[in-house]
């Protein structure tokens, strides 16, 4: 079960990158090379939009969500970019130079939007939920309180966030802890790096359970337990839970990963199969 | 005295197709007696805040007034059902009247132009609120604003920053128009999303509904 970085950084970007073999060193390399940078561009999903039917988020939404929601943000971020010097830049850069110290210029919602979906697809997987197992379950445990109290407040930061905005766990200072953030704010520009997050705008699973958002993060009477049946913990496994622990920066080696991965997707991502959009509904 | 969830003054089904009538019942049975609950739960501790009607309520948000234990409750769920209430007044049924009063049509003239610049105006008010949030027509001193405010905040509240009576109020949350707008994107390509970009339709629909209303 051992996940190479390769493997991981593949899983950042969906199938466009499966086949991106490069070291993470090398590549950088390239994208220091590769200037000015392509534009900013939508990443699949590294699931099939009905993937995650059965885990109570339905193709519907994922295709408004990813197809619709992600990309305007993605499109309208290169619009706004387009010809100025933070076309430059990163992603992350673009977050962190337009969040301004908390007086965000007109980009930032866009930038944050962009990278907090494309984070909340890894979040996420037909493959996930159940209780994290290694070294992310110790940090829970000593933490947290554990599994089951991680739950609670995870649950209860998503639905207590008032409006639209983001749950979280996050690494603050070497400490997990968990978070929530209005509209497109996210960790990064807070100096914490993201770990897992849900969406808990209303768009993110109103077609799925209309106004009873703690459904979208986690109810055990519901039978639609997100966090329970879809977190992608194993994007957490083995490999990097030992880097969580053991090496302080194996969030910035993920975020770095991420940053290649943006550089390196050509600007045209092809729709995954499951793509229908006008006939499915 | 606890607040409580109003009747609307027509069907759910009476604002179809504009507003649907599955949206039009979650939005008021389940929305909007939320809000209604949680205000009560946060007042009822505060014997000092009993009797205060709705609008007294709400102009008491952001002043010391409401003790910092629930003020988060109360501009929340107190502007949630402040602005709902208000909401349902302001629709009515396509082809319901005949559209703005003499003296306020000249009011309209002289600040925006015209009905339409008005509606073009609020609609971009609407448009881009970011996240949730509301857009106002509303009055003060005899001059008429447009302006937009996040969550449930309202023009009535003392933090609000362009202060006034309420004219009209448009909601921007997507469970305002999600369900509709699932329907009507289904028929169109996939360009627009994004909460305010999916709601333009949903504004120009509803602003429409509400200006004949005036
Ligand atoms: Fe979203
Ligand atoms: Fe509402």
């Amino acid at each position: 079960m051992a996940q190479t970085m390769t493997q991981m950084q593949s899983s950042f970007a969906g199938q466009s990158v499966t086949r991106l073999s490069v070291r993470p060193r090398q590549s950088a390399q390239i994208a220091r090379r590769s200037t000015p940078r392509a534009a900013i561009t939508l990443p699949n999903p590294p699931f099939e939009l009905d993937a995650l039917e059965g885990q109570g988020l339905s193709k519907a939404t994922m295709e408004v969500h990813w197809g619709k929601h992600h990309r305007t943000y993605v499109d309208n971020l290169n619009k706004q970019i387009e010809g100025k010097p933070l076309a430059d830049k990163s992603l992350e850069e673009i977050i962190q130079a337009t969040w301004n110290n908390g007086s965000p210029s007109a980009e930032f919602n866009n930038a944050a939007q962009t990278w907090n979906h494309t984070f909340y697809w890894e979040s996420i997987g037909p493959n996930g939920g159940g209780p994290p197992t290694g070294a992310i379950a110790q940090a829970i445990d000593n933490d947290l309180g554990g599994y089951e109290e991680f739950k609670k407040s995870f649950t209860q930061a998503g639905a207590t966030q008032f409006g639209s905005g983001w749950a979280w766990l996050v690494l603050d200072g070497g400490k997990l802890k968990v978070t929530k953030t209005p509209n497109a704010e996210n960790p990064l520009h807070h100096g914490q790096t993201p770990l897992l997050t849900m969406d808990v705008w209303e768009h993110a699973y109103y077609i799925d359970v209309q106004n009873r958002r703690p459904d979208q993060v986690n109810i055990k009477s519901s039978g639609r337990r997100k966090l329970d049946r879809c977190a992608a913990w194993r994007s957490l496994a083995n490999e990097s839970q030992k880097r969580l622990i053991e090496a302080p920066d194996w969030a910035s080696e993920k975020r770095q990963a991420h940053a290649i991965m943006m550089a390196h997707i050509p600007p045209t991502v092809p729709l995954p199969k499951s793509f229908s959009w006008v006939e499915s509904i | 005295m606890a607040y409580s969830l109003p009747k609307l003054p027509y069907d759910y089904s009476a604002l179809e197709p504009h507003i649907d009538a599955t949206t039009m019942q979650i939005h008021h049975s389940k929305h909007h007696q939320t809000y209604v609950t949680n205000v009560n739960n946060a007042v009822q501790k505060f014997p000092e805040l009993n009797g205060l009607g709705m609008e007294d309520l709400n102009s008491a948000v952001g002043t010391s007034k409401i003790p910092a234990e629930i003020a988060t409750a109360v501009r929340n769920s107190g502007g949630g059902h402040y602005n709902h209430s208000f909401f349902w007044k302001v629709m009515g049924a396509p082809g319901g009247n005949n559209g703005p009063s003499a003296e306020l049509k000249s009011a309209i003239d002289s600040s925006f132009g015209s009905l339409d610049e008005l509606k073009a105006k609020f609609n971009a008010a609407a448009a881009a609120r970011f996240g949730s949030g509301w857009a106002w027509l509303t009055s003060q001193d005899g001059k008429l604003a447009i302006s937009s405010t996040p969550n449930q905040d309202n023009p009535q509240q003392a933090l609000a920053e362009t202060k006034g009576v309420p004219l009209l109020g448009l909601d921007v949350w997507e469970h305002a128009y999600y369900l509709k707008a699932r329907l009507l994107l289904s028929h169109e390509p996939p360009q627009v999303s994004q909460s305010c970009e999916t709601s333009q339709p949903f504004c120009r629909d509803v602003s429409q509904l509400m200006i004949m209303s005036l």
